[in-house]
């Protein structure tokens, strides 16, 4: 897409917009009422703020919607504020330059908002001010002065309730009247003028050295470009005073070289010493900006009553009743996400199965057939399962954010977790991983605070997920006696597993804690969190997050783990020579029907054992073996390890892998009585049981604790940006559950039970 | 005089009762918590009313500015106040 500077209307270009505003604005179904469906996400580089970018056509025009992250300021302090930033003053490579922002603000907090839209001001480029939620200031009798607003503030100002799709339509014809006559001046400056003269004489400064070195010079111009006293870069330069050491001085330092830096400094003191600390100067002189602003625009008709918040609040944030409100409502939650997914993922499950078959009837055994249904339908069936619950996660979500109760939650549980070293925003993510860390982990987005949100993503996947839950099942009714106490009502398998459940939850705090000691060290996450005003959550921007969030995983994650799967498809199937099995497929196949049921089960077990060696001298086979000498001290024999290895990918793996090396075929499940039987009998070659007590605790505990799962791993990738993190958190999981075993077992074998 | 008793009642933002109501004294630091503070409205001047506090006793939520807004106890602490009335 090229770009021209022209900036007069024209059907070849393409418009850009920002949207901006305060947390709580419904900056989201203003986006939704402006561009509708058709979204486009994407993540910036190096960041974990996700970049939505929408169109819509107006006239002849089409206007390019993009939404920035909701934000209380333009002072970056993170390096995902500063994406907000960069692509506002139009200094980073990262985006295209956009010509005008729509700010949007909360009708019932005008005052508090437009902090935000004095500093969106200073940025030089046309800003419209988009008064939302007109209809609940209304309500509670306020009403306001949209002409007064506009000329006091000296931009278009558009009275809407986007949620009932109230003003769209002049939200439209203000922004192309802004593209088609460019405002001439914009308002008033918010700061005292001393302020802008130190940061004029800063400016020609810097300028004066960039003359100087000729590096500097060109430097310059490909990160800096300046282009007048408006220029957009003046706002950074501004923010590199204000804000004393951070982003925006070293963003100044990269541009102007090292020598710009004690000029900045210089002017810091100068203003400091004349006008006292910047921080004060600054949130006092935008918020007396904003008092004069709203002078006789805002009229309070009567004093409202105690409105349906405060009055829903008194319950929903009781100290007693709010609480136990929050416990049944994760309960219910869970519960509905548990039993709806299931038909879905039944019916998954029943595709996957229905797909197979026919593959089955159309290709005889060979090559093809094993790829196709034991990599590539099985590889997608392993995506598409995860579907429903992240649907139904985020549907529930999505609810609870937008009627403004997720807030009060984080507020609720915020004390519990910090004994995690977490705050309250981690609470639900945690939750959800108890179902799938999948969706657990895509709904740490809720955490705006990078540290916080990294620490609860590195220990979702301790949190035991329901696919581990089949092989404690296995484990626990195969070699945990069924001894009852007190009578019957709590039995040992019932404990054991309840204690399978504990082991995540009692390692994830210390390494909640670890973390958050050493690699996410730093200034305390300030818990400064808004409740807003609860409201209907509008069912358009609802579907859209869902969609959204399906999208994402299916599209990117989905493909990263189709991959994985077919990966460990051929390392399961070569290099052996699969003739033989595939003669003997052939065989059971045409003698269907026409051949006793005994010489048909002969030739069954002879094709298990043959998958069963086959799988043995492949290269995961020879894994296997290869670590037999390192999975020894937690009790187990190269089958165990093998079926470990194998269900890296996917943890209920290890089930059907277990079947196929004890020659059953892959067809079994946990309850499968000659999968118990076979481990119950096999032997050591001095003609010890492999499986003791111990064994069974110690494959428990690896369970529980290692990060077997190629679809979180990749999750993770996605949601932190990077492939350090799904690296450190399989090395650290798996070194936990290689320790936790091995403890798990050495006790037990040494302890007198 | 006003001074005098400025400091005799001066206390902080975590020991406001519910339902009471403080001015805005100062914002101590200068670090991201405080910035933070100052840009949701917790300026000199400005009268906060203590909502209620979550069931352990913290978090403390506050009306400011129209808003409501939950700050920890450690955070609280850093806003000096006067009681009102």
């Amino acid at each position: 897409m090229t770009e021209t500077k022209v900036l007069s209307p024209s059907p070849s270009r393409v418009f850009r917009i920002a949207l901006i505003g305060n947390p709580n604005t419904g900056k989201s179904t203003v986006f939704n009422a402006l561009a509708g469906m058709q979204v486009k996400t994407a993540n910036y580089p190096g960041v974990t703020i996700e970049k939505k970018t929408g169109r819509y056509r107006y006239g002849e025009q089409v206007i390019e919607l993009l939404d920035l992250p909701g934000t209380y300021s333009l002072a970056p302090r993170a390096p995902d504020e500063l994406v907000t930033v960069d692509v506002l003053t139009g200094v980073t490579s990262i985006e295209e330059p956009i010509d005008g922002i729509l700010c949007v603000v909360n009708a019932t907090l005008l005052h508090r908002n437009l902090f935000l839209l004095s500093q969106l001001l200073e940025l030089g480029k046309p800003v419209i001010l988009l008064v939302n939620m007109i209809d609940s200031a209304e309500a509670r009798g306020i009403s306001i002065d949209a002409e007064r607003l506009s000329a006091q503030l000296g931009i278009p100002v558009v009275l809407a309730a986007a949620a009932k799709k109230r003003g769209i339509e002049e939200v439209r014809r203000a922004i192309q009247a802004i593209l088609s006559t460019p405002p001439s001046r914009h308002a008033a400056l918010p700061l005292p003028p001393r302020f802008y003269q130190v940061r004029e004489q800063l400016s020609s400064r810097l300028a004066a050295i960039s003359q100087q070195t000729p590096e500097a010079k060109t430097k310059t111009k490909k990160n800096f470009s300046r282009e007048g006293a408006d220029s957009p870069n003046y706002y950074l330069l501004g923010r590199a005073i204000l804000d004393g050491a951070g982003l925006a001085e070293n963003k100044i330092a990269n541009s102007w070289g090292p020598s710009a830096v004690p000029l900045l400094h210089e002017a810091r003191e100068q203003l400091t010493g004349e006008l006292g600390s910047l921080i004060d100067l600054e949130c006092n002189s935008r918020y007396s900006w904003a008092a004069t602003m709203l002078q006789g625009v805002i009229q309070q008709s009567a004093e409202g009553d105690e409105s349906r918040t405060e009055w829903l609040d008194r319950f929903l944030t009781h100290r007693v009743f709010g609480f136990l409100f929050f416990l049944l409502l994760m309960f219910a939650i869970f519960q509905t996400i548990y039993s709806l997914a299931q038909y879905p993922m039944g019916a998954c499950e029943e595709g996957q199965q229905w797909l197979s078959s026919l593959l089955e009837q159309w290709l005889s055994p060979g090559i093809l057939r094993s790829l196709l249904i034991d990599g590539v339908v099985a590889g997608v069936g392993s995506v598409l399962i995860f579907v429903p619950q992240i649907a139904l996660l985020f549907f529930f979500i999505a609810i609870l954010e937008d009627c403004g109760y997720m807030a009060r939650a984080a507020f609720l549980v915020d004390r519990v977790m910090g004994f995690f070293g977490l705050s309250g925003k981690s609470f639900l993510p945690l939750m959800s991983s108890f179902a799938c860390a999948v969706p657990g982990v895509m709904a740490t987005r809720v955490i705006e605070n990078a540290r916080d949100r990294l620490t609860t993503i590195l220990v979702a996947p301790l949190m035991s997920c329901s696919a581990r839950l089949p092989v404690y099942l296995l484990m626990i009714g195969a070699f945990i006696p069924a001894t009852t106490y007190a009578g019957g009502f709590l039995t040992l398998r019932g404990l054991v597993l309840m204690a399978a459940y504990l082991v995540g939850i009692s390692v994830a705090v210390p390494v909640a804690w670890l973390l958050k000691k050493t690699f996410l060290r730093g200034e305390t996450a300030p818990f400064v969190l808004e409740m807003p005003d609860y409201q209907w959550p509008s069912v358009p921007v609802l579907f859209q997050r869902v969609y959204q969030s399906c999208q994402a995983f299916i599209v990117r994650a989905g493909t990263l783990i189709f991959s994985a799967s077919v990966l460990i498809w051929a390392a399961g199937y070569f290099p052996g020579d699969h003739s033989e099995q595939f003669r003997l497929m052939e065989e059971i196949e045409r003698s269907e029907g026409n051949r006793s049921r005994a010489e048909v089960a002969g030739l069954e077990s002879r094709l298990n054992a043959e998958s069963g060696r086959l799988l043995e001298a492949s290269f995961l086979g020879q894994g296997g073996h290869f670590i037999e000498p390192i999975v020894r001290p937690l009790g187990w024999d190269w089958r165990i390890g093998v079926g470990a290895i194998a269900s890296f990918p996917a943890r209920e793996v290890i089930i059907s892998t277990l079947a196929t090396i004890y020659s059953l075929g892959g067809q079994i499940d946990e309850d499968n009585q000659s999968l118990v039987d076979a481990m119950r009998a096999s032997k050591w070659p001095d003609g010890r049981p492999v499986f003791t007590v111990p064994v069974a605790l110690s494959i428990i505990v690896f369970f529980a604790l290692c990060a077997q799962c190629v679809s979180t791993l990749l999750v993770i990738k996605r949601e932190t940006n990077s492939w350090g993190w799904p690296l450190f958190s399989f090395g650290y999981m798996t070194a936990l559950a290689y320790l936790g075993a091995l403890i798990v077992y050495q006790c037990g074998t040494r302890l007198p039970i | 005089m006003s001074e005098l008793v400025a400091q005799q009642t001066c206390t902080t933002l975590d020991q406001l009762k519910a339902g009471a109501v403080g001015r805005i004294l100062q914002v101590e630091g200068s670090d991201g918590v405080a910035t933070r503070l100052r840009e949701m409205g917790f300026i000199p001047g400005m009268v906060v009313r203590s909502i209620r506090s979550a069931p352990l006793g913290d978090p403390l939520s506050f009306l400011v500015l129209g808003s409501r807004v939950a700050l920890r106890g450690g955070e609280a602490r850093r806003i000096r106040i006067v009681p009102e009335r």
